[in-house]
């Protein structure tokens, strides 16, 4: 067996440990439990890394070319922003949001081909690299947003329904999932229109044109127009609380539904590998 | 020697029992010295609170101390044993201690979780301590006591989650803007409930406070107690853009808020969240305001809900509670059940003889050859010492024990002599 695929299956039996004991420190609410869960996070992410590392050397490029890479990758990204966050706020609950994420990605992953294949020609440019971790990164912390928006979304139907369910008593206050969810935002957008422009300019590079009339640009413009959308609402026209965490749920599932579609009917320009 | 307790409690007896039953803080000295005087009791010590009075005490012997308390309880509340017997709970040893340890943790009480019952034991037992009924087994069994009261509220949420109209409004509060520091509260009508929900707030950290009544006069009233401004009524519709609670307890017969004044005043707030806390009762604002976005309302029934809730919350963490205390009593009975004069004696013999054994042998391998006879005439004086030394003490102590004080000298002699407790 690989290293890297070694790597990689270690960490899937840790980040399965932790998401359980996520779970179940929802429901019992033990702080030990918690922290177990958080070692394991912790412990899976350590082997993750060695994963990534492990596969660029083997193969000499940052593994996000093919379909299994870019979702262990992205997972990666999720769990570097989760970790980031995690250690300027304390906000247990959030694992239990953002963990089975990562598990879509490793339970898609796990049954997608893992080889290691040459780069093509037109991935070979530096380019690649500054759009591709950009962009990983824009969705990373667009899944924050999102998972906050939901959060809020949630909390906000129980403080309406005046009937506190258990999660009303995880929840954080309205008030700083709508903060967050706005900081998540703007970060994310923030990355990720840097992301969208310099693959204008790539493409502008190799094929001599701005604009391609493909399915990704395309699908990843909506998501940009619905972020614009959320910060307009947001910042021009004062919105805040329910309407806009809803925004900022659709735009993450834009661009959730734009990467399956892409890579399910291997549509376009984006198709790797 | 055992630890019992004699009480009766809000489940047990009825309030005028209760209120028969209970010692004033004038009466309690007396009735402390009166226990103190009868022969089967050692130790003891009164909680007398509204909810209950429990006698507890250290006797020779159970069933005697039972007796002997409860015939002066008979005396000094002039009811027939028989009349009070169906209210009382009578418990001893470990149930006793368990008890205890359940009613400082609150676990006893009418609201799980509520802090005074702290207070109330530590005060019973500075009543103890002034007249000395107190000695060394209620001095370690109600610092263990206190010991666990302090864990079970901090190591479990136990007394997390508000129990009270007032509280629970601060905790939603919360819930809405996280840190309430700084927020806005408007106060329509000066109350006694909105008083009281308002002192919650402001001990929380809200900053500026306005307040409104019909009659001028008692706005100023209570805005001069929380250093808070008070406005006109008609005035008050217009400052709620820039207010984040409002409290409203007015006694007018319909709704004074209406959804369409707040419809439009959240645009006019730019959809700043607004809290409306509404314990009047006709109620004062419509109940579809909740429905507006960034508009939250909650009236005394909702705020009963939630307590109702948070009151389940706390009981689960009962379990939690009752690991504490049975880890706790594991170490008391631990220490409590060495006091027993046999064992100590024994272990004290132990001891000695250990320290007979070792030094005898260094002497003699320091000796180097001796004769056989030689050797025994150095075991004899050795032993000769050793049970010269343990004579008195021994011989003490049991005359202590007849005494009823056996336990105290047991306590000294093994803090002196460094012997183990066996858990």
């Amino acid at each position: 067996m690989q290293l890297d695929i070694l790597f990689f299956d270690i960490s899937i039996v840790l980040y399965l440990f932790a998401i359980i004991h996520n779970f179940v420190f929802a429901a019992v609410k033990k702080e030990r439990v918690f922290m177990l869960g958080f070692g394991a996070v912790i412990a899976g992410f350590f082997f993750h890394s060695a994963y990534i590392v492990s596969r660029f050397i083997l193969s000499g490029y940052i593994p996000f070319t093919n379909l299994f890479e870019s979702l262990v990758f992205f997972a990666w990204t999720l769990v570097v922003i989760y970790l980031i966050f995690s250690l300027k706020y304390k906000f247990e609950i959030l694992g239990s949001f953002i963990l089975p994420l990562v598990f879509l990605c490793y339970f898609y992953a796990v049954f997608l081909p893992k080889d290691i294949n040459p780069l093509s020609d037109v991935l070979k440019s530096p380019w690649l690299n500054f759009h591709v971790i950009l962009s990983f990164f824009g969705y990373a912390t667009f899944a924050l947003a999102f998972s906050t928006g939901l959060m809020y979304l949630m909390q906000e139907h129980y403080v309406k329904a005046r009937k506190p369910a258990p999660f009303y008593y995880l929840l954080p206050p309205l008030d700083v999932l709508d903060e967050l969810n706005s900081r998540l935002v703007s970060i994310g957008f923030f990355l990720f229109t840097i992301s969208i422009t310099s693959g204008a300019f790539w493409a502008h590079q190799v094929w001599g044109s701005y604009w391609h009339w493909d399915p990704k640009v395309i699908g990843a413009l909506i998501t940009w127009l619905i972020y614009v959308i959320y910060l307009v609402c947001r910042h021009v026209y004062g919105w805040q609380g329910k309407k806009v965490a809803y925004l900022s749920v659709i735009g993450f599932w834009s661009a959730i539904l734009t990467y399956i579609v892409i890579s399910f009917f291997k549509l376009g320009l984006h198709i790797f590998g | 020697m055992e630890i019992i307790v004699i009480g009766l409690n809000h489940k047990t007896a009825p309030v005028d029992i209760r209120e028969k039953f209970s010692f004033p803080e004038s009466a309690i000295n007396e009735a402390l010295l009166a226990l103190k005087g009868s022969a089967e009791i050692m130790e003891n010590l009164i909680l007398s609170t509204c909810n209950r009075v429990e006698i507890y005490a250290l006797v020779n012997e159970a069933e005697a101390g039972i007796r002997s308390i409860e015939e002066f309880l008979s005396k000094s509340k002039k009811m027939g044993i028989e009349q009070f017997r169906p209210h009382v709970y009578i418990l001893k040893g470990d149930d006793a201690v368990n008890h205890l340890f359940r009613v400082i943790a609150s676990l006893d009480s009418m609201i799980v979780g509520e802090p005074q019952i702290m207070g109330q034991v530590k005060d019973a037992f500075e009543y103890a301590l002034n007249v000395e009924t107190n000695g060394i087994v209620f001095n370690t069994l109600f610092k263990k006591a206190a010991e666990v009261g302090k864990r079970a509220r901090s190591e479990t949420d136990i007394a997390k989650n508000a129990v009270s109209i007032g509280f629970a409004g601060v905790e939603l509060a919360k819930k809405i803007f996280g840190d309430i520091s700084g927020k806005t509260v408007l106060v329509i009508g000066a109350g006694e409930m909105s008083e009281l929900t308002l002192k919650h707030l402001v001990g929380n950290g809200v900053s500026n406070v306005f307040i409104t009544n019909r009659t001028f006069e008692k706005a100023e009233e209570l805005a001069k107690a929380f250093n808070a401004k008070a406005i006109p009524f008609e005035e008050s519709f217009k400052e709620m853009v820039n207010v984040d609670i409002v409290i409203s307890s007015t006694g007018a017969p319909h709704c004074i808020i209406t959804k369409d004044f707040v419809s439009k005043l959240i645009k006019d707030r730019k959809h700043k969240p607004i809290f409306f806390i509404d314990i009047a009762v006709p109620r004062d604002i419509e109940e579809e305001v909740n429905i507006i976005d960034n508009v939250y309302l909650y009236d005394i029934d909702d705020l009963k809900v939630v307590i109702e809730s948070n009151l389940k919350e706390r009981a689960k963490e009962i379990p939690k509670v009752e690991v504490i205390i049975e880890k706790e009593k594991h170490k008391f009975f631990a220490w409590f059940n060495s006091l027993e004069v046999v064992p100590t004696i024994v272990s004290f013999k132990d001891k000695v003889e250990d320290i007979r054994k070792s030094e005898l042998e260094k002497i003699i391998n320091r000796l180097g050859s001796v004769s056989e006879k030689d050797k025994d005439l150095i075991e004899a004086l050795s032993v000769g010492i050793a049970n010269k030394f343990m004579h008195l003490p021994i011989i003490q102590l049991k005359k202590a024990t007849q005494e009823d004080s056996g336990y105290v000298y047991v306590d000294a002699l093994r803090y002196l002599f460094g012997l183990e407790n066996k858990e």
